[in-house]
């Protein structure tokens, strides 16, 4: 299909497009408007913490009489605003968003293809999940308020309409959002793979693939084989709310009445869940990581330290998420031997986990960094998967998870290590990619002020919610100042909301700098980065089929940077070697 | 401190703004032609940033542990509590040491080798004996740290010791009642199809037979409630979904008698397991004493949903799981005066609250010592999540003895 010529519609180009490059654009842009719903969520809870009680206008402006009467947060809408920020952004946002975007656009390229296995598969991928979007945005806006039991909606409370008014219609639709989301999921994961095992052009062995493709490879293996979980999860809890089976429900008072179903239990959904949400957090972090890795190479002008060790901690990190589950239900009432084992497999994740880290570090040491807003991105990422990675220390421990699970240190933890660090990933990859998207570049000072704002904003948030955790703050609560024992810590939930604020506020640097850019952007010509991966041998501007002509040929590794006996500091995959010369690694 | 950081929020509002209405002017002066796309004096004040930051960062850190130590949790008043506070403290300083090594290293290495033009990056893509050791040395040190945890954990949910006394906590939105197992220390059996006047369902023979009684009166009232719709529906009224709740409400009643009948059945085999409970004390009070220096074992049973019951200072805490028993043993140490004693020697504070008839706060006094113990729920439940709480006394075995005296026994 290289070049040739095909009758093209604005339809068919750009919106029921089967070219992997739009896809990645669609996935993108979507993401980004969940991104700002998901984020916009959070500053209105965030508000109600700071300010318990307080009324302020604005709320009220949002949210309408009901769910926030002269202004003041209504606690049932609390909790569901709580449920559909984690919901949007952990699936919306991380998952669909930013492996839908990059495995996408990069795939292809940076494999040398013309495109992925199946078009139309990657077209239906991005439609489902425009979709599940869309059910789950509408979820919003329906009478009882959307689900509300927290982003891991466990039963009972939300199988039961009486529980709470989120659990009723809003549920609902969040089951069938999240069944379009799983499919969605599916068949996209299942083309990523497609593609990188057949699709290799002349030369490019595995181990002469960017880590970029390791990572986006291996989460969408995590996402076949445990996104299956979580649907059957939904599925039985479908059933047990609308067909009357108890798959979760046992032994139930509520609403004055002991229900009729019975024999069920409310922890094999909790199994069923976590065997997708451990897996799911890499699912998040991995494509985040192997964007950073390409980043920080090409910008330290150095190869990245210890590619192949990259790639076995890549794969132990995979092996390992599927056996680590366990670890987020210690308090649950298993058996505290499973305690046991599972803290062993949780503390040996950090191992590959550090090695990552320490090659990082390798890699910059005697660097050129070109400190792009990119690479700023890329560090920060690699400062908060540090910040987030040990306090998971403390959390995967069984014993001293005792006295933190699910009190504020667990949040902060998470949204540290796989909120942000995903989210800086996803930024770094956007201004580093965004001239391989557009033929543009986005304006680098405007970046640089979006990364101070984001880096200085996401610490001043999440730093101080630690010691929130440490004084016993229970998450998810409405209110933190019921009892006398959290009034000491109630002043730092000002100082974390002014820094939510703040932070979301610069988004708008980066969102303004993105529309602009696409349309009016300084020109970036064909290698802005001097990069060696394939992607950038491909002409500016989108055609089908990537290159025109024969598909490039690979001779080498993707991280001769600063490779001697080179003049330049960099060699792209598609020279041939020198004679007598090693491929580099 | 926190003024401070306010302040440093809004100037970055303000610089961000400005900069936002000076976009446009960058903008056009950009259009110019330029070789680079970013130039070398960008690179260097964000590479100055990068030290700037990691210094800030660290400083600020350091100022929180040090500042905020005092509003942290008091030691464990518990006797397994000590262990994990020293297992914290020692995963504490392991995590910090090497937080400050590696964040120190990015940022340093951020600054140091900055992109200066000309120069290349030296050649340096793999060292085996370098993996070797950053691999195998936060694989031992994990491992003695996982072996530390394991047998602590091991410790605390295994206990060796027979426990002194039994208590059960029921959840249920949004409230916990307890139970004590009376003068026989043993619970008796209890079970949902009881709740209703019955707090904690507690079995006892009569228990059980008066239950039956009042379902099939609630049964009675739903027949004929039923009736009366099907008329409507006829006559063309829109109650369907009304007649469905009845009719689910009849389903749900017919169920639970059949399981009362079973239970009674049972009962006649083993009359002991459910006579346990004709001793027990019921406690529907949101204060509830416990003896210092008896080794308590706490089962918990939930009526609806999953709660959690997380008792800070006692560093205990376990799920409230509706078809499932769950339990944590632990031994408190410390009366309420001596652990706020304790508390002031640690130099941990509160604020001491004074609030008026409609709860809104008078004054707040920050107060040396600690708040008394609390159960709390910690498991997303619904609206009231947030004020789900039992105040826990522990008190001189003595005092103890007389409290739990005058309470009355379920039969």
């Amino acid at each position: 299909m290289g070049g040739a010529h095909h009758h093209e519609t604005f339809i068919s180009k750009y919106i029921f497009s089967m070219d992997h490059k739009i896809i990645g654009k669609q996935f993108l842009i979507t993401a980004i408007i969940m991104a700002v719903i998901g984020m916009g969520m959070s500053i209105l809870f965030r508000i109600q913490l700071a300010w318990p009680g307080e009324g302020f206008a604005f709320l009220n402006f949002f949210l309408g009489d009901k769910w926030a009467p002269e202004g003041v947060l209504d606690p049932n809408m609390y909790l569901a605003l709580v449920t559909i920020h984690g919901t949007i952004i952990v699936f919306f946002v991380l998952t669909g968003g930013l492996s839908g975007t990059f495995s996408n656009l990069l795939i292809p390229y940076q494999i040398g293809a013309r495109d992925m296995a199946s078009g139309f598969l990657n077209m239906l991928s991005y439609w489902l999940f425009f979709v599940s979007s869309v059910i789950m945005i509408w979820s919003c806006f329906i009478e009882t308020g959307p689900a509300s039991g927290g982003w891991t909606v466990y039963p009972p409370l939300s199988a039961l309409e009486k529980a709470m008014p989120g659990s009723g219609l809003g549920m609902t639709l969040w089951l069938v959002s999240m069944t379009v989301f799983i499919a969605s999921s599916l068949i996209g994961s299942l083309n990523y793979i497609a593609t990188v095992i057949n699709l290799r052009t002349k030369g490019m062995t595995m181990v002469r693939l960017p880590l970029t493709i390791w990572c986006f490879f291996v989460t969408a293996i995590l996402g076949v084989l445990s996104f299956p979980v979580l649907l059957s999860a939904a599925l039985l809890l479908m059933f047990d709310r609308m067909l009357g089976t108890s798959f979760y429900l046992d032994s139930i008072f509520i609403g004055g009445e002991p229900l009729a179903a019975t024999g069920g239990s409310p922890i094999l959904y909790e199994h069923l869940f976590w065997f997708l949400g451990h897996p799911e957090v890499y699912i998040i972090l991995l494509p985040a990581l192997g964007l950073v890795s390409e980043v920080v190479a090409t910008n330290s002008r150095k190869p990245i330290f210890g590619y192949r060790a990259m790639i076995l901690s890549i794969l132990a990190i995979a092996f390992l998420s599927f056996i680590v589950w366990g670890h987020h239900m210690f308090m649950t009432g298993m058996s505290p031997f499973l305690g046991t084992v599972f803290t062993f497999t949780t503390l040996l994740i950090a191992i590959p986990s550090a090695v990552k880290v320490f090659n990082y570090l390798a890699t910059l040491w005697k660097g050129n960094l070109r400190l792009t807003p990119a690479m700023l991105f890329a560090l920060g990422m690699v400062s908060l998967f540090i910040s987030g990675g040990l306090t998971g220390i403390v959390l995967g421990d069984s014993a001293l998870d005792i006295n933190v699970h699910d009190t504020y240190f667990v949040v902060a933890h998470f949204h540290i290590v796989m909120g942000a660090g995903a989210i800086f990933g996803m930024f770094a990859g956007v201004y580093h990619w965004f001239p391989r998207l557009y033929g543009r570049l986005m304006i680098p000072k405007l970046g640089y002020l979006h990364f101070w704002v984001t880096f200085v904003g996401v610490y001043g948030v999440f730093m101080p919610m630690h010691f929130i955790g440490l004084a016993g703050v229970p998450r998810r609560y409405y209110s933190n100042v019921e009892f006398e024992m959290f009034q000491d810590v109630q002043f730092i939930n000002p100082i974390i909301t002014a820094f939510a604020i703040a932070s979301a506020i610069g988004q708008l640097l980066f969102i303004f700098n993105f529309f602009y850019c696409i349309f009016k952007g300084r020109k970036s010509g064909q290698n802005p980065w001097k990069s060696n991966s394939l992607e950038w041998t491909a002409p500016v501007g989108r055609i089908h089929g990537n290159w025109v002509g024969p598909l490039p040929t690979v001779y080498r590794w993707p991280y001769d940077y600063s490779k001697p006996g080179y003049e330049e500091d960099y060699v792209p995959q598609n020279v041939p070697l020198k004679e007598g010369e090693h491929d580099g690694h | 401190m926190e003024l401070l950081l306010i302040l440093f929020a809004v100037l970055l509002v303000g610089v961000a703004l400005s900069k936002v209405l000076k976009a446009k002017e960058l903008i056009d002066g950009l259009k110019g032609v330029d070789e680079e796309p970013i130039s070398n004096s960008e690179i260097k004040t964000n590479a100055l940033g990068l030290l700037i930051f990691g210094f800030v960062f660290f400083a600020l850190l350091i100022a929180q542990i040090v500042g905020w130590d005092k509003f942290l949790l008091p030691s464990a008043a518990s006797v397994h509590g000590a262990e994990i506070d020293t297992l914290m403290e020692v995963t504490m300083i392991l995590i910090l040491s090497v937080f400050f090594i590696t964040q120190g290293l990015l940022f340093w290495f951020g600054f140091k080798y900055y992109f200066k033009p000309g120069v290349k990056g030296f050649w340096f893509p793999h060292d085996n004996r370098l993996e070797m050791a950053w691999t195998i040395v936060p694989a031992t040190v994990l491992i003695l740290l996982v072996t530390y945890g394991m047998s602590t954990w091991d410790n605390i949910m295994n206990p060796k010791n027979e426990p002194d006394l039994n208590i059960e906590f029921v959840s249920e939105q949004f409230k916990w009642t307890a139970r004590y197992a009376g003068v026989d220390q043993t619970l008796g059996e209890a079970s949902f199809a009881l709740y209703g006047s019955n707090a904690v369902g507690v079995a006892t023979k009569d228990a059980m037979i008066k239950r039956i009684g009042e379902c099939q009166l609630s049964i009675k009232g739903f027949v004929a409630d039923s009736v009366r719709l099907e008329k409507l529906i006829e006559e063309g009224w829109n109650k369907d979904d009304k007649l469905d709740d009845v009719e689910s409400s009849l389903k749900n009643y017919r169920a639970n008698i059949v399981r009362l009948n079973r239970m009674l059945d049972h009962y006649a085999k083993f009359p002991a397991k459910y006579d346990a409970g004709k001793d027990d004390i019921v406690i529907n009070n949101n204060v509830v004493k416990i003896p210092k220096g008896k080794t308590i074992k706490f089962q918990f049973r939930s009526k609806d949903v999953i709660h959690s019951a997380y008792f800070p200072h006692f560093r205990a805490q376990i799920n409230s799981v509706p078809g499932m028993k769950t339990e944590f043993t632990f031994t408190p140490k410390e009366t309420n005066a001596e652990f706020n004693e304790k508390a002031i020697k640690e130099g941990k504070v509160y604020l001491k609250t004074v609030r008026d008839e409609d709860k809104n706060i008078i004054s707040q006094v920050e107060t040396p010592g600690s708040t008394g113990f609390i159960l709390l729920c910690n498991k997303i439940c619904g609206a009231s999540h947030y004020n789900m709480k039992v105040y826990i006394e522990v008190v001189e075995e003595k005092e103890y003895d007389k409290w739990i005296a005058s309470q009355k026994t379920f039969e």
